[in-house]
């Protein structure tokens, strides 16, 4: 079956195997949480379930060392 | 005793002088070669805006140590930081990837690897070893980025030419 709407997206970990998710990577990182700081879920971004994990870890790790925010609010 | 690759991550009070830094650095090096450990590289990132305030400071200076020791080093490591009053906070990592750690030691630099180079160029790219980091690196988000900007095409650099 075609579906019409929805374009399968792959995980780009899986594609770019040399980029693994890691928290020095900052410019990396924040192209998956959101202006607010919460991580993306991957349902929106499209990364596998094993990579969602690395990466949720390597996020939080880097929020331990400030390099991410816990939270952005608009003060 | 069990030896295992740690990244130990120290952010210090932005204040310090080069030379604070180096005897930080001197001190965290005495306490590893007390417990037998390696310092693989010691990676210097520089004065960071901070995503937070620590300790009433919204800068930090940040220095990355990889380390070879047990984890009796880490503890001792990590109780001399809550005591030193220039580090604002640590974090310390087992870098839990396959890796062959006789390998690691054969090519160690020690904290030398920051300092003889930073005399000439004071960078944050200092003492980054694309050898060990095995492309997962900052540089190599910069690089991978470069590449894609490459591949999505930018002519504005030859029209600038022509005008």
């Amino acid at each position: 079956m075609t579906s019409y709407n929805k374009k399968r997206k792959v995980c780009r970990f899986c594609l770019h195997t040399d980029m693994a998710p890691d928290y020095k990577n900052v410019d990396l990182l924040l192209n998956f949480i959101t202006e607010r700081g919460k991580i993306i879920p991957r349902r929106i971004s499209g990364i596998c379930a094993k990579h969602q994990r690395e990466l949720s870890r390597e996020i939080k790790r880097a929020r331990a060392i400030a390099l991410l925010p816990y939270t952005v609010t608009g003060k | 005793m069990k030896r295992s690759h740690y990244e130990i991550t120290a952010i210090l009070r932005p204040e310090g002088s080069p030379e604070t830094i180096k005897q930080f650095a001197e001190r965290v090096d005495e306490i590893i070669k007390q417990y037998e450990g390696t310092v693989l590289t010691l990676q210097s990132w520089g004065e960071r805006k901070l995503a937070y305030e620590i300790k009433k400071n919204l800068k930090g200076y940040y220095l990355l140590f990889d380390v070879i020791g047990d984890g009796k080093m880490v503890e001792e490591i990590e109780r001399n930081f809550n005591i030193w009053e220039n580090v604002l906070k640590f974090m310390s990592i087992k870098v839990d990837k396959e890796e062959n750690i006789d390998a690691l030691l054969a090519s160690a630099k020690g904290i030398e690897s920051l300092f003889d180079k930073s005399e000439r160029h004071e960078n944050s790219e200092n003492g980054m070893n694309p050898a060990e980091d095995e492309g997962r690196g900052i540089e190599d988000t910069k690089r991978y980025n470069e590449e894609l900007q490459k591949s999505l095409g930018t002519p504005e650099e030859e029209e600038n030419v022509e005008l």
